[in-house]
């Protein structure tokens, strides 16, 4: 496994944090508003599969479980409800690599895709039983298509900075 | 031979990643669930912590704000934009519509004056004609108007509008005729000055009229006018024809008189044919 030098950590960690700061603002804000339709994509789940998959800081269960809290905090339906998800996708991403242990790049890619669709499912299955006020103007399996498109498209542009931290 | 593989390389999960503590947290977070749900920690959490998330929410409502504050103007600027393209093209149309009434006014007030010409000069028969196109033929100012021998007019006939003497109908066909004005080479009126004393003949001279030969011992001054005499038989008396510019000795004994016609071609679209 390549290591990381001292400053690209540096790098990755305030990226991280950025980041972080980007999902909390933008999660309250619905950008399809001039749809006239309600849609929040899940900006936290492409982040920690973007954190998980490429260790964009050094995660531990510790780590991801505080994490998870902090974010339910913020915009969850239930305590729990992102911790649950995230604690699951490090564990799929702790199991997948012992069958990639150095996945090409379609094969990351594809993994990733996974992930953030089963990470969109899990959100949306606890918001269904437990957010009272949750109403959407489409049908679940079309809001559920569009999340899973969105979010994975966050989760490029997030990427796009991510190696961007390695420089030139 | 078969190489001994170690019960930590078959595990399920990596070395550095324990199984245990990962079910334990998953558990706490299903205890947590069902804490929260039984209890409803999260809203006490958040109402603690309230100070802290509504700094987020607040800012990003903010953002938002400030992005639909700008659709906002863009949307109001477009349609101030569409009201003012819509203002000025009523604008146009009420100028149209304007330049169509004035033209009328003008126009009305044309066909009272030549009706109060009409009672004036009646009974004579009057035709009412229209000036066509006034032009230039052979070094002659040629009026063409929009009557001929159909409607009556014949040649020589004195041709007036409401400002005074315009010409005489020099050649008639069917339907239009031509009219010598005033400033032709070829005009010649007798004319009589307004204090009704002297008795002149006046000729077109292309840029002015003039009387050539006007005694020096008959007081004549600028700005005095001069009217048909009616003596000819052509004209009928007392129809304007010029007003005096210019007084200039012509030897010892006669002045040389300029004369500013008090008609145009270029001024006036209707006028009136005299049967006189």
């Amino acid at each position: 496994m390549i290591k990381k030098n001292h400053e690209v950590k540096l790098r990755q960690r305030k990226l991280f944090i950025i980041l972080f700061l980007f999902s909390v603002f933008f999660s309250f804000i619905n950008l399809f508003s001039f749809l006239d339709f309600d849609f929040y994509p899940e900006y936290f789940i492409a982040l920690l599969v973007l954190t998980i998959s490429s260790n964009l800081i050094e995660v531990s269960i510790n780590k991801i479980f505080l994490i998870g809290i902090l974010v339910d905090i913020l915009i969850g339906s239930i305590l729990g409800q992102y911790t649950l998800t995230f604690l699951i996708l490090l564990g799929l991403q702790i199991f997948s690599q012992k069958y990639f242990v150095l996945p090409t790049k379609p094969q990351s890619m594809l993994l990733r895709f996974l992930f953030v669709s089963l990470g969109v499912i899990i959100v949306s299955i606890i918001s269904q039983k437990f957010s009272p006020n949750f109403y959407s103007s489409m049908s679940l399996l079309n809001q559920l298509i569009i999340d899973i498109g969105v979010t994975f498209f966050i989760l490029i542009i997030f990427q796009i900075f991510y190696e961007k931290t390695y420089g030139s | 031979m078969a190489l001994k593989v170690s019960k930590k390389k078959l595990s399920l999960f990596t070395s550095n990643f324990s199984l245990t503590y990962f079910i334990f947290f998953i558990t706490l977070t299903f205890v947590l669930m069902f804490m929260d749900y039984r209890y409803d920690y999260l809203k006490q959490i958040r109402k603690d912590l309230s100070i802290v998330t509504s700094l987020f929410i607040s800012s990003s409502n903010n953002i938002m704000n400030f992005f639909e504050n700008i659709q906002d103007s863009t949307k109001s600027n477009a349609s101030l934009r569409d009201e003012i393209k819509q203002l000025n093209i009523k604008i146009d149309k009420l100028s149209i519509e304007n330049q169509i009434r004035n033209f009328l006014v003008a126009e009305n007030e044309n066909l009272r004056e030549a009706n109060i010409l009409s009672k004036k000069l009646s009974p004579k028969k009057t035709f009412f004609a229209e000036v066509t196109t006034p032009t230039i033929r052979g070094n002659k100012k040629i009026v063409v108007i929009n009557k001929g021998t159909k409607n009556g007019l014949r040649e020589g006939m004195p041709v007036v509008n409401k400002l005074g003497l315009v010409g005489q109908i020099f050649s008639t066909y069917e339907k239009t005729s031509e009219v010598i004005p005033l400033l032709s080479k070829k005009f010649a009126v007798n004319a009589l000055q307004n204090n009704g004393k002297n008795h002149v003949i006046i000729y077109g001279n292309n840029e002015f009229l003039e009387i050539p030969y006007f005694p020096v011992s008959i007081q004549i001054s600028i700005g005095d006018i001069f009217v048909t005499s009616g003596l000819d038989n052509v004209y009928p008396s007392g129809i304007k024809i010029g007003e005096v510019v210019e007084i200039s000795p012509e030897d010892k004994q006669f002045n040389k008189i300029k004369l500013k016609p008090s008609t145009s071609s270029n001024q006036f679209s209707l006028v009136t044919v005299i049967d006189y």
